[in-house]
């Protein structure tokens, strides 16, 4: 792949001629990073699969609203974090889950799921990260497993960095009170 | 805190998550032939009425408030003053002209009964 210049792709996807070659560039650089962000999320592949497709139809879609003032990673974080809420908006309303109750009823997907193979160790560390309220568990997959900087995701979701640590203290500390409360 | 980062740390082994075989080198393409086509539109030229609507608009309004301004305070209007004053010349006249054919009967009259 060729040196990356943001500025240059930004230019090649606002011109018509040159927009869909440009595209699959970006479907390219970013499909593997976007995609892991939305499976922490939902856990299973065909869901995570679902929204990555969704994800890129609406950049597609809204290309011409994209006018380079953030950045294209963060433009594309925040639909793909869009996406991820929507769908578990929608799983809980199907699974009768009252927005205040965690998510652990995801759990039971991932179990069935063919492309999962952690021992029960790691189930029971997904389980511990399902009781977080959504945005923190958002928070805590984007530092814990993606080592994204608190700059880039305060950019992406909104919110102030110190609100960002914060979230992410608490996370830890929850994780960590869940995992060891049997023992 | 480094205390409970340090446990969390202990679970990132290998990642549980997979992936079916080739799934991000076919991803790509896939996903390239489920885009639809985009259309240009190419910006509409507008035309010459479209240009000089704006100034129709503007013309109307002025034309609409000067007549409102008429309507209000019509009677500071030159044009009606004067008009007022030709009534009043007129009235004067036609009074002249009475008195002297009044006169002119009474006259007459006179003249009938000597």
């Amino acid at each position: 792949m060729q040196p990356y210049k943001e500025d240059e792709l930004v230019e090649r996807l606002r011109d018509p001629a040159s927009r869909r070659d440009a595209f699959a560039q970006v479907v390219a650089m970013y499909s593997e990073k976007l995609y892991w962000q939305i499976r922490k999320m939902v856990l299973v592949h065909d869901d995570a699969d679902d929204i990555l497709q969704n994800t890129f139809l609406k950049a597609w879609t809204n290309i011409d609203y994209f006018r380079g003032d953030a950045k294209l990673s963060t433009w594309l974080y925040k639909i793909t974090v869009n996406e991820c809420l929507t769908f578990l908006n929608k799983q809980r309303s199907m699974n009768n889950v009252s927005i205040d109750n965690t998510d652990v009823f995801l759990l039971e997907r991932l179990k069935g799921d063919d492309y999962f193979n952690g021992d029960s160790v790691q189930l029971k560390f997904q389980e511990a990260i399902l009781t977080l309220p959504e945005k923190q568990r958002l928070v805590f997959n984007m530092k814990y497993f993606d080592e994204m900087k608190y700059e880039e995701m305060s950019e992406a979701l909104g919110t102030s960095v110190g609100a960002l640590k914060a979230s992410y203290h608490h996370a830890v500390k929850k994780i960590e009170k869940y995992l060891t409360k049997d023992i | 805190m480094k205390k409970e980062l340090n446990n969390l740390e202990r679970l990132k082994g290998p990642n549980p998550f997979k992936v079916p075989e080739g799934y991000f080198e076919n991803f790509t393409s896939q996903m390239m032939s489920r885009l639809p086509e985009k259309k240009y539109e190419q910006p509409k030229k507008a035309t010459m009425m479209e240009h000089v609507r704006p100034w129709f608009y503007m013309a109307a309004v002025f034309a609409g408030l000067g007549l409102f301004f008429k309507a209000i305070i019509g009677f500071g209007d030159p044009s009606a003053t004067l008009s007022a004053r030709q009534a009043e010349v007129d009235v004067d006249y036609l009074e002249y002209v009475e008195s002297q054919y009044a006169s002119y009967i009474l006259a007459e009259e006179m003249e009938i009964y000597e």
